[in-house]
């Protein structure tokens, strides 16, 4: 009986840790082996406007280099100030990697040998490539074939590609990619951005290496040129129905922690709202202002507003009072008076102070006395900076589209395209077309008023910006008016800007606020992250060697010769 | 508790007014010898009553005595003698006892054993050094207690956890905190959450909830030779505690009461704030007064200008001395404990009852926590039951957020004007309940009114602590005992922020549930035998230890009813679910053998299986030897030299596992819905690797415990070396591989150093002696090696200048890293020629280490009759820390260091605008010699090899804003101090003044302080025990005034 017991007691205590059970006690309950390799794809396509901890770099860097925004604090300490800060350089390198190019990655090696899996495998393959040249542009050349792959296999220091190897595959790939899908096979069956629309991945595809092409038109101009006319004809977007918007999601604004895991709001926009809205709410640089007001552009008004704050809610919009056409209508009767203060880039918002005209009987002062009637003891004086033009409420919403490629930037690059000669297309047709898709865009994706054809045709009508004569000019109408669309794309923004050197751009003068980095010229880069030293020591110190005339955030890309 | 008090004050004032207190009563001489003559310092005592004296040189002495009266006499090393007084002297010979120099001490297993048989150093602390001032985290008291074991709070408070290293970091990860093991079952001591990098609460830990009214001893198992039979989780060293059984005596019932009442207040205070500049910035206040509230440079403070601040109020711009110390409030902590114990022939039963209750020097912050404990232990025959039970429920509101946490009272106020008074800011919400914005919605610094009024945190601990022991003597020389432990351990933690709080406009509330679940059994058999010269003793036994944690956390953003706290009020909802499950199955033996009590040698071994490991790698072995040579036994002739002296030598290594669900890849959605798509990816950012094997632990140690002339002085020395290869660590790798991290066995640490520890009886005079225990250790603690192609893992990251703290290849462990200033190759900082600002290298480099060059503690107590005074010293020596709050101090322009410059900038300034000219640059090109200002110290590169130097004067302002965010190096300060951890006065009631009837048996009053001063510190403004968590050293940020208390407690016993 005693043995019996014994030799019980010791089967259970050597059961109790046999490798079986041991396995069980060591597979976390709450998580999954596999998951729907789209659910993947959905996350990547999310994070380009919805990570909160990437898009910040767009509110610090982007926006001052483009100078479309300037004066809240982190716009001018940082890109307006060109101040170098590890940290936020960092964004894109530190949040894409691990995010869209692992899951990117992950998921194309899940789908790669399941031919039912063939649609939403060639979409991943797309989209990393997309992801890749985002990569490519803020910082050259960057690790993308071994991307990724830290435990499909084993790579922890991947190499640093050369930006011209990247873009070469860009190409193939893409093309690669779009020939895949087949309509037989299993729908993607999660993709906010198509919702698995193949066609429109197709366009999207040969679209991207209409951007692509033109990217590099300045370096590899035949290589541009025959993937330009290739994508042309394999089929790219035709109409804003085929533009590549992520569709997000209606969050309640919050900074809060879990706020920076939630990829389902617009983050670009909770941004412009500002995390201290009243104090520190988006302004329009100078720079953009011009361009949009001197050229009596129509989308003036509808990009940017003129608003009171001080009863603004602290989570939403409500409570801003508008006082744009006041303001406005004041100073075109006033243009001795200084009503509208501007920001010039490098400029804080508080450099230049305004302060309150008093001009009795203009529709400012009526428009005063009205709010005064509102909200008793108001005092326009108190925080004038009203005065200054604003971005407007209706691209602060969560809900507002991640921009990765319209029909809109189709038109333009194709309108250039035809200028250098690459394709027959008539360039203005593509340019006018573009400016109307460009507007119509507004419309149709942030509830902005319609933009009749009358004033669509008053704008084109206009010396300055109808279509001219010589390539230069129409190369900087073209891309001017990109730059102008490309507000809602900081990243593409940037780019096309140093690739076409369109609109020019004057460096903030640092009178007030020093430069602090670099030649004073506007970096046309952002720096690898310094911890690329400790992890990854000889690819980092190789790549910075290959920048041509010495590693800075001022030397240029390889496609950016100019 | 009052009654007590009241009560105890009328007996003290009694008492006091009576010291000199001696009848005139028979004198009694006498001499006092051993074998070889007379003993001198011997002490003599009339039973029952403080009456004593000391024998002279000559062995004599003189005491009054009645007849009939008994006289104690005592001699360390020596048998005591008891003599009844039937005359008017009395001569005693005494008599060495061996047995005395016995002291036991609880080793591994919980298995009492003589001191002198052990081959390694245990630590001691005694139950009754944690019990008058008590700290509300016991592991707290241990500070400068013992040589080699180190002691950091956070600046958590009384909630919060501690941190407790032995002997150094062994792992570059992991928390490298002891085990501690009650009554032979380990605990756990997990940390249900601390403040990081963007903040977040110190949610305490497991060791904060024993009751140190119920601590018998804890003995510190340093090395892992002494811990090694505990397997993997002793690998950072174990704390071994042992309860407190009924008494054993003529006594059936036995009743006591031990009340502590402190008062809690700020000890550290910000002592460095200039007192000439005001509220503003460029020299010049805001008229609304909204903005720059939290910026000191703005013009000289003028008590005749009024300013209109964010409610309407108005207040003169005049400098407010301390303007934020008001802010905290005076704390105050009662600790009862009631003890009834009970014991019948081999029955005992104790029962303790324990109520502790804070309230904070924080308003609206508060705990309380209520430990009830059993212990019951019987015989029957051959069989001994010893059964405990521990429950203690604990309650928190209202942690304080810590780091850069949005709600960081500490951060919000430290920076606040020095014109502004923190007492204005009383009016936080709006009419609606709203946030009043009273800053220009600076999200960064929220009202601290705000958040301790309007947003809530709350926290409840069950926790369920049994064990029951069964012993079977089989024969006298045979023991087997089985022991079953078991935890259980709810913690819910409740954090909520009301719309509109900066950083959370729509709400939020987030609901944590831990459940933690622990179960361990063990079964050990013991054989103890003597043949003729040899000791042996063998021990075999078997584990099972068992884990399983799961966590729960709600989150509900976006709040749709205002009047209700509640999960339902919110209109987005999410659930992020987690599970720690893990089991170990060990089996172990131990052999030792005793030579003539001089020579001992000991052995172990012991196998571990754990899950966490994959199949063919998760078992290991790993083993333990030590001996230990008594000399003194050797030279007993010269026993009043020194009566003891042993040798000590050990070696082991140990094995340790890791956390569970290391070995694959696993997926997850995002917490958050959206309908219509799924969002999928992979979990976690570390690179599973299911190649992982065990990390090993290799260490020895040598060292002497001697005691001389009579024991009155003792000194003992180690030396230890300590290296831990294959670690299992997660190393950061570049986030290019598509993970943060990846699981490696990888690196190697190295822990050398040495401890001492000294104690002397320094004066025993009559009714007087004086002792003092003083310890000193130093540890080497190197990062030898990481992995190919990796020099360094960052172990924790700083929110500004982009400082890290990291192990590096080839420095020591906890290296603060982060950019450096730009220097000529003769260390003068090179300035930018444009800016007048000094630059940067565009490399992270070694800017101090967090780590103790050396700790030392020393302790001192002064007996006079029955007065008992005791101090506690705690010294740390050579340690760096990144304090953001002095970054802050001198950004903000509070230090008294921005100072400089001030005044001649703005009266240059003036000049120019005076001279009408707009533009600085224009302005110092002219050449204009009244330009002033801050010069920064250092050279300008005259681009041809040569430098100039800077003559640059710019706005002190703007010099301090650039480097504030860009150079940690000028706030990296040396973090030594000596702090007094605690001082008691107590008197100890002599039985004879007692009743007569012997039913009160002690009565004992004390005053008491715990942290009571800072002897030296280096660094300003703060304690230099402000981290804001356990893990991440070396850094500061926003911390509380760290608290100190002082008040009374008071035993009775029956």
């Amino acid at each position: 009986m005693k043995k019996i017991f014994y030799i019980a007691l010791c089967a259970i205590f050597f059961a109790s840790c046999s490798d079986k059970v041991y396995e069980e006690i060591n597979t976390d309950p709450t998580k999954a082996d596999y998951i729907n390799p789209a659910s993947q794809l959905t996350y990547a396509e999310l994070q380009i406007f919805g990570d909160m901890n990437y898009v910040d770099v767009h509110r610090l860097y982007t926006y001052a280099f483009t100078q479309h925004l300037m004066g809240c604090w982190n716009t001018t300490n940082y890109g307006g100030q060109h101040r170098m800060d590890d940290n936020e350089m960092a964004r894109p390198w530190n949040n894409l990697y691990p995010a869209a190019i692992r899951n990117l990655t992950d998921a194309i090696a899940q789908t790669k040998d399941d031919p039912e899996q063939v649609n939403v495998y060639a979409a991943l393959r797309i989209f990393r490539v997309y992801v890749g040249s985002l990569l490519t542009d803020y910082y050259g050349d960057v690790p993308f074939f071994e991307a990724g792959k830290g435990y499909s296999e084993g790579v922890s220091q991947p190499a640093y590609d050369k930006q011209e190897d990247l873009y070469r595959f860009f190409f193939t790939e893409l093309e690669e990619a779009a020939a895949l899908f087949d309509i037989n096979a299993k729908a993607i069956s999660s993709d906010p951005m198509f919702n698995g629309d193949i066609a429109h991945w197709k366009t999207f595809a040969n679209s991207l290496r209409l951007r692509y092409a033109m990217r590099i038109s300045d370096v590899d101009a035949d290589l541009a040129k025959e993937q330009f006319n290739s994508a042309l004809t394999a089929g790219v977007m035709a109409s804003a129905t085929d533009d590549a918007c992520v569709k997000h999601m209606n969050v309640s604004y919050s900074f809060g922690q879990e706020s920076y895991k939630d990829f389902r709001g617009n983050a670009m926009a909770k941004y412009f709202f500002g995390n201290d809205p009243a104090n520190n709410p988006t302004y329009i640089c100078q720079t953009f202002w011009d361009q949009l007001y001197n050229n009596n552009d129509p989308r003036t008004k509808r990009l940017c507003r003129f608003y009171i704050d001080d009863y603004m809610s602290i989570s939403t919009g409500d409570g801003r009072i508008d006082v744009t056409d006041a303001v406005i209508s004041t100073q075109e009767a006033n243009p001795s008076s200084d009503v509208i203060y501007k920001i010039a880039p490098g400029e804080y918002s508080w450099d230049n102070w305004p302060s309150y005209p008093s001009l009795p009987g203009s529709a400012l002062d009526a428009k005063i006395q009205l709010i005064q009637a509102a909200h008793p003891g108001y005092n326009p004086g108190d925080n004038p900076r009203w005065l200054m033009p604003k971005l407007a409420n209706n691209f602060l919403e969560s809900e507002n589209p991640g921009v990765i490629m319209t029909y809109a930037e189709v038109c333009f690059l194709r309108a250039e395209a035809a200028v250098l000669g690459w394709t027959s297309d008539n360039a203005k047709k593509y340019y006018e077309d573009g400016i109307r898709a460009a507007m119509d865009f507004l419309y149709d994706n942030y509830k902005c008023e319609l933009i009749t054809d009358a004033e669509y045709a008053a704008y084109i009508a206009q010396p300055a910006i109808a279509f001219g004569a010589g390539s230069d000019q129409q190369k900087s109408q073209i891309n001017t008016q990109a730059w102008i669309l490309h507000f809602h794309n900081p990243a593409e923004a940037w780019s096309n800007r140093r690739r076409s050197d369109y609109p020019s751009l004057v460096p903030p003068t640092g009178s007030k606020n020093p430069l602090i980095d670099g030649d004073g010229s506007i970096p046309v880069r952002l720096c690898y992250p310094l911890k690329e030293e400790t992890y990854s020591k000889t690819a980092y110190q190789e790549a910075k060697d290959r920048v041509p005339g010495g590693y800075s955030w001022n030397a240029r890309l390889w496609w950016d010769v100019k | 508790m009052k009654i007590y008090f009241r009560h105890a004050l009328c007996l003290l004032v009694l008492l006091l007014g009576t010291t000199g207190w001696a009848l005139a009563q028979n004198v009694v001489t006498g001499t006092v010898e051993d074998a070889d003559g007379p003993l001198i310092g011997a002490s003599v005592l009339v039973k029952g009553t403080t009456v004593g004296t000391i024998t002279d040189f000559d062995g004599n002495f003189t005491i009054e005595a009645n007849v009939g009266d008994e006289l104690e006499f005592s001699y360390m090393g020596y048998t005591s003698q008891t003599i009844k007084v039937t005359g008017n002297t009395v001569n005693v010979t005494m008599s060495e006892n061996t047995e005395v120099l016995s002291e036991v001490v609880v080793t591994a297993m919980g298995i009492k054993r003589d001191r002198k048989a052990l081959g390694y150093e245990v630590g001691e602390v005694k139950g009754d050094e944690l019990t008058k001032a008590k700290e509300v985290n016991v592991a707290n008291s241990l500070a400068g207690r013992v040589a080699g074991l180190v002691v950091q709070g956070t600046a958590g408070g009384a909630s919060g956890s501690t941190r407790v290293m032995l002997r150094g970091t062994t792992e570059m990860t992991g928390n490298n905190q002891p085990l501690y093991v009650i009554d032979g079952v380990p605990m756990d001591n997990t940390n249900f959450g601390s403040a990081g990098t963007e903040g977040g609460y110190d949610l305490g830990d497991g060791i904060s909830s024993i009751n140190p009214d119920d601590i018998e001893s804890m003995s510190v198992l340093k090395g892992p030779a002494a811990a090694a039979l505990y397997g993997s989780r002793a690998s950072h060293g174990v704390i071994l505690i042992t309860t407190k059984k009924a008494n054993t005596g003529d006594a059936k019932w036995s009743v006591e009461y031990n009340g502590t009442l402190t008062f809690d207040s700020q000890l550290s205070k910000w002592d460095n704030v200039q007192q000439v500049y005001g509220m503003g910035s460029n020299g010049q206040y805001n008229v609304d007064a909204v903005s720059n509230t939290n910026k000191s440079w703005g013009p000289k403070a003028d008590e005749g200008l009024m300013l209109r601040y964010y409610d309407g109020q108005e207040h003169p711009f005049k400098i407010i001395p301390n303007n934020t110390a008001n802010f905290f409030q005076l704390g105050l902590t009662a600790n009862n404990t009631a003890v009834v114990s009970m014991n019948t022939g081999k029955t005992g039963i104790r029962f303790t009852y324990s109520d502790m209750r804070n309230k904070d020097i924080l308003p609206n912050s508060k705990m309380s926590r209520n430990t009830l404990n059993l212990r019951a232990n019987t015989s029957l025959g051959p069989v001994d039951l010893d059964f405990n039970v521990n429950y203690t429920h604990e309650d928190v509101k209202n942690r304080p957020a810590l780091g850069d946490d949005k709600s960081n009272v500490g951060k919000n106020l430290m920076t606040l004007a020095t014109t502004y008074d923190q007492a204005w800011l009383k009016n936080y919400e709006t009419a609606a309940g709203e946030y009043q914005n009273w800053n220009g919605m600076d999200p960064y610094n929220v009202n601290p009114y705000w958040d301790i009024n309007k947003n809530k945190n709350q926290s409840y601990k069950d926790l369920l602590r049994m064990n029951g022991k069964i012993v079977y003597n089989v024969i006298p020389q045979l023991k087997l005992q089985a022991t079953v432990g078991a935890e259980l351990n709810r913690f819910e933690f409740s954090d909520f922020k009301y719309p509109t709080t900066p950083g959370f406009e729509s709400g939020r509330l987030q609901n944590s549930f831990f459940n933690n679940r622990m179960f361990n059994a063990e079964v050990m058999g013991i054989y103890t035998d003597t043949w003729g010269d040899f000791d042996f003793t063998a021990t075999a036994g078997a584990n099972v230890y068992n884990v399983n944690n799961r966590t729960t956390i709600n989150t509900g953003t976006d709040m749709g009813i205002r009047e209700v706290i509640a999960m339902s009020s919110f209109e987005d909802q999410s659930v992020e679910e987690a599970t720690y499950n893990k089991r170990i199955v060990s089996v172990f033996g131990s052999a030792n053998l005793g030579w003539r009590h001089m020579l001992y040698l000991d052995a172990t071994v012991r196998g571990d299986k754990s899950s966490t490991l994959a199949s063919g790698k998760n078992l290991y072995v790993y083993p333990s030897v030590s001996a230990s040579w008594v000399f003194s036994e050797l030279i007993k002739s010269n026993r009043k030299v020194l009566p003891y002296g042993k040798l000590r030598l050990s070696w082991a290594e140990v094995g340790s596992d890791t956390d569970p669900y290391q070995l694959g890849l696993r997926y997850t959605k995002s917490q958050f819905g959206y309908s219509g798509y799924t969002i999928g990816y992979v979990y976690g950012n570390t690179v599973p690797n299911a190649d992982l094997k065990p990390t090993r632990t290799r260490s020895w140690e040598a060292g002497f415990e001697t005691k001389w002339i009579n024991q009155r002085i003792s000194l003992d020395f180690t030396f230890y070396h300590q290296n831990s290869r294959d670690q299992i660590i997660a190393m950061a790798t570049s986030p290019t591989s598509g993970y943060d991290y990846r699981m490696i066995n990888a690196g190697e640490i190295l822990n050398q150093g040495f401890e001492i520890t000294f104690g002397a009886r320094l004066v025993s005079v009559k009714d007087f002696t004086w002792d003092l225990n003083i310890n000193w250790s130093k540890n080497i603690n190197k990062v030898l090696s990481l992995t190919e192609g990796t020099s360094e893992l960052e172990l924790a990251k700083a929110t500004w200048c982009n400082v890290y703290v990291s192990a590096r290849e080839g420095e020591e462990y906890g290296s603060i890293c982060g950019p450096a200033l730009a220097r000529t190759d003769d260390g003068r900082v090179i300035v930018d020629g444009k800016t007048g600002l000094p630059t940067f290298t565009s490399e992270n480099k070694v800017l101090g280490n967090a780590q103790w060059d050396w700790t030392g503690g020393l302790s001192t107590t002064l007996r006079w009759r029955m007065l008992t005074l005791t101090a506690l010293f705690d010294v740390k020596v050579g340690a760096d820390i990144f304090s953001m709050s002095e970054r802050s101090a001198y950004e903000t322009g509070k230090a008294m260091e921005t100072l400089e410059g001030r005044a001649a900038w703005y009266a240059s300034e003036e000049a120019r605008r005076a001279a009408g000219v707009t533009d600085i640059d224009a302005w110092r090109a002219s050449g204009n010699s009244m330009v002033g200002g801050y010069v920064v110290e250092g050279v300008i590169d005259n681009g041809d090899g040569t430098y100039r130097e800077n003559d640059i004067c710019i706005n002190p302002e703007d010099y301090w804003y650039e480097v504030s965010r860009k150079s940690p190096e000028m706030f990296i300060y040396d973090n030594s101090y000596i702090k007094c951890r605690e001082l008691t006065l107590s008197l100890d009631f002599p039985k004879n003044w007692l009743d007569k009837k012997g039913v009160v048996k002690h009565v004992g009053i004390s005053f008491v302080a715990r942290n009571p001063f800072i002897v030296w510190k280096n660094i300003k403004d703060i304690d230099p025990d402000a981290q804001y968590n356990t893990s991440g050293l070396g850094l500061e940020y926003g911390s509380l005034p760290s608290r100190r208390s002082y008040g009374l407690n008071f035993n009775i016993k029956f």
